[in-house]
């Protein structure tokens, strides 16, 4: 997605990516980099036009008024926080390694991620990027993220198939209630 | 711009939705004046993202803060506390549905217990014999499911529920098994949800995006889906979306002629009336009362004894959490982990317990059991384990949850923040409370036998929750503006009149004496309608 490289800086983007897969990390089942969470990042803290999805999946909601200037405000703290946060932990990285963080080893990253976690310098920043490789992950596909539904996937979350599978009332979850032939256990 | 109506009722949720319905098809004028939007069922789904993470459903806290402190010597803080959506339909847009009632100890909390040390338990003016037709009226309008007579500690029922009640969920199931190895009665959770045709209404889907999320098909009532439409085919109403009232103004006799508003562009507009209800919600109905200052009542409209806002009770949602490592998987997202079953075993005061008061516990999902939101309690948040534990537990777990009835005390309150204001420049509710000691004792108690009930369904691993003060966790709210048969100790009379303002009404949970141990929006809605009909009995001569 070309926006990354607006929103963020190559290294920044970079340093998020690495750092999202450790939230989230690869194994037989995708990390949060296959699953597309920093692609989903990168396009909504481009700007207001990717806040609210259409309910009925057909795009999303273009605000106005108050609703937009707060979104503005809200993206713009956040671009702040994560340009702050990745440079952070990229010098940590430097200054434990001589190299960027991306460089460094899973065991290594973990190590800076968990000091950011608690330098309430970082917490901030720290808690935004567990929320929003979270959605990435786990969110519903049209933000950008969760491809191919691989979060739902490894969880087994029988969800929708789109929004709109909802919105038109055909989505059930009949079939992961109790089976209607069990015995009723009396009071 | 000033507009007339016979009655002006400000917020369109459970009770002013309610209260347009009863009135309007009795064929009395109403305008409505709601702060948010007027969406559609086809304005809601099922993203998580948006509904949970964004505040779609709105209040957004940046445009409408509140301020909390725990008491009266410390500064608030800005904080989205107990941010109930405001919007037309209010908290019943976003609500699992419970709708189980209160029981007759609830009407009597004073009488049955006396005088509890730091608080200040009171009877409601209103007795359940009173609310029980009306129990049964909002039931009805609602299309309420539920087994009647299965709820061993119900009070007495005229009437059985409209639709048969949801069919049982895995976590569900696991519940009533459990309560029934050992010896408490459960019962199938009553829910604001169609299982069959009922009214105008059709049952469609048990989908997955519940709690929090608004109903695009129509299974799950609302006040939006259910009592506007009811009320709008009479042609009598006036619904006016985007309109947050900012003050009442009142007449040298103290009646309240007119609310201003400002209008969704801007603009200062008023409605004058005969007769005013209040239906905003116990905090946001309180800081209007507060907001309207006036030589006549110089510290806000029945605030003469320093009343308004006191008594705030807000539950306390809490919840045990048990993993399963044996046996068949939960699917604790089922039916979006509300479809669940219920027991008042634990709902009177037993005072060997240590604690007055009593709780309603459920057999439920994790939280907003959903994938973004899953999360075991006390275990790490991301990294390796984090995702082992998704993976083992997303379709393997589920909860044991309660609301703490907190007990009504002095300091426990809303009033106007001295300096945070919100997007529209006008002061924002300021929120001191802090748990009584009953309250840590009911919760302790009640998280012990939450536990129990998971160990004995079969969880490998319990994680109990300490419960240290409020938090608004339930949404719920209620007391401010307490009601009470003598005008020195209460804000409005056994009608929801305010003592001081012959024309002003509050309909809303604002009334409530104490709170209950179960979920308030059912009686909210009993109660609203008792004082509708209550104001048309009286309107031979005139409507006030």
């Amino acid at each position: 997605m070309t926006r990354s490289t607006t929103v963020l800086s190559k290294a920044h983007y970079r340093t998020l990516v690495s750092a999202m897969d450790r939230i989230i990390p690869p194994d037989n089942d995708p990390g949060a980099k296959a699953a597309g969470a920093p692609r989903y990042l990168a396009q909504l803290l481009a700007g207001p036009d990717f806040v609210f999805a259409k309910p009925d999946g057909s795009g999303f909601l273009h605000l106005t008024g108050k609703h937009a200037r707060i979104w503005r405000a809200r993206l713009r703290n956040w671009r702040s926080q994560y340009r702050g946060g990745l440079s952070e932990a990229d010098r940590r990285a430097r200054a434990r390694s001589g190299q960027a963080f991306a460089n460094l080893g899973p065991d290594d990253q973990d190590l800076i991620l968990m000091e950011l976690s608690h330098d309430p310098q970082w917490t901030e920043f720290f808690e935004l990027l567990l929320s929003h490789t979270r959605e990435g992950y786990y969110g519903d596909p049209i933000y950008g993220g969760n491809l191919a539904r691989a979060g739902w996937r490894a969880i087994g979350f029988d969800g929708p198939s789109s929004l709109a599978d909802v919105h038109s009332g055909h989505y059930s979850t009949q079939d992961y209630f109790q089976p209607s032939e069990t015995p009723e256990p009396g009071r | 711009v000033t507009d007339r109506s016979e009655v002006c009722v400000i917020g369109a949720g459970a009770s002013g939705a309610l209260s347009a319905k009863v009135l309007t098809e009795a064929g009395v004028r109403v305008t409505m004046l709601e702060k948010g939007p007027w969406l559609k069922p086809s304005d809601f789904g099922s993203d998580e993202v948006a509904n949970t993470r964004r505040h779609y459903l709105g209040p957004d806290p940046e445009l409408s803060p509140r301020t909390i402190r725990r008491s009266e010597t410390e500064v608030a803080h800005p904080s989205a506390f107990c941010m109930t959506p405001q919007l037309v339909g209010g908290g019943t847009v976003h609500w699992g549905g419970w709708t189980m009632r209160m029981t007759e100890s609830d009407f009597r909390q004073h009488s049955l217990h006396g005088s509890v040390e730091g608080a200040d338990l009171a009877d409601w003016p209103v007795t359940y014999s009173e609310l029980e037709p009306f129990y049964c009226k909002a039931e009805w309008a609602l299309g309420v499911s539920g087994q009647g007579g299965a709820n061993l500690h119900e009070s007495f029922r005229s009437r059985e529920y409209p639709c048969p009640p949801v069919p049982a969920t895995r976590y569900g199931w696991r519940f009533r098994t459990a309560c029934r190895q050992l010896g408490y009665n459960a019962f199938p959770t009553p829910m604001a949800v169609l299982t069959r045709a009922h009214g105008t209404g059709r049952p469609t889907v048990q989908n997955a995006f519940v709690e929090l999320h608004g109903d695009p098909t129509g299974t799950r009532s609302s006040a939006l889906t259910r009592f506007i439409p009811d009320a709008h085919a009479t042609g009598k109403l006036d619904l006016r979306p985007l309109s947050f009232v900012q003050n009442l103004e009142v007449n040298s006799e103290g009646r309240v002629t007119r609310a201003v508003f400002i209008d969704e562009r801007g603009r200062r507009r008023a409605i004058d009336a005969d007769l005013f209800l209040l239906a905003a919600g116990a905090i946001e109905s309180a800081r209007l009362l507060l907001l309207s200052q006036s030589g006549r009542f110089p510290e806000g409209i029945g605030n003469d004894d320093g009343l308004v806002g006191r008594y705030l009770t807000l539950h306390e949602f809490a919840s045990a959490v048990g993993v399963f490592d044996d046996g068949d998987p939960i699917f604790g997202w089922a039916g979006g982990g509300v479809a669940a079953s219920s027991t008042y075993q634990f709902y009177e005061s037993d005072y060997s317990r240590g604690f007055v008061g009593g709780a309603h516990l459920m057999g439920m999902g994790v939280g907003t059991h959903l994938p973004v939101n899953f999360s075991l309690p006390e275990q790490p948040r991301w990294g390796k384990t984090a995702k082992d534990n998704d993976r083992r537990y997303f379709n393997r777990s589920m909860a044991v949850a309660f609301v703490l009835s907190d007990l009504p005390q002095w300091s426990n309150r809303v009033d106007l923040d001295p300096t945070v204001v919100d997007a529209w420049g006008v002061p924002v509710p300021r929120i001191t409370v802090h748990a009584h000691p009953n309250d840590l004792a009911q919760a302790a108690w009640m998280s012990t036998k939450a536990a129990e009930i998971l160990t004995a369904a079969g969880a490998s691993r319990v994680w109990k929750p300490t419960t240290e003060d409020l938090t608004g966790s339930a949404l719920h709210q209620h007391g401010s503006l307490r009601m009470g048969a003598q005008a020195v100790s209460s804000v409005l009379d056994r009608w929801g009149r305010v003592h001081s303002t012959p024309n002003l009404y509050v309909v809303d949970s604002s009334s409530f004496p104490t709170p209950s141990g179960t979920n308030p929006t059912l009686t909210i809605m009993a109660n609203a309608w008792r004082v509708a009909e209550h104001l048309l009995n009286r309107r031979g001569s005139s409507i006030n």
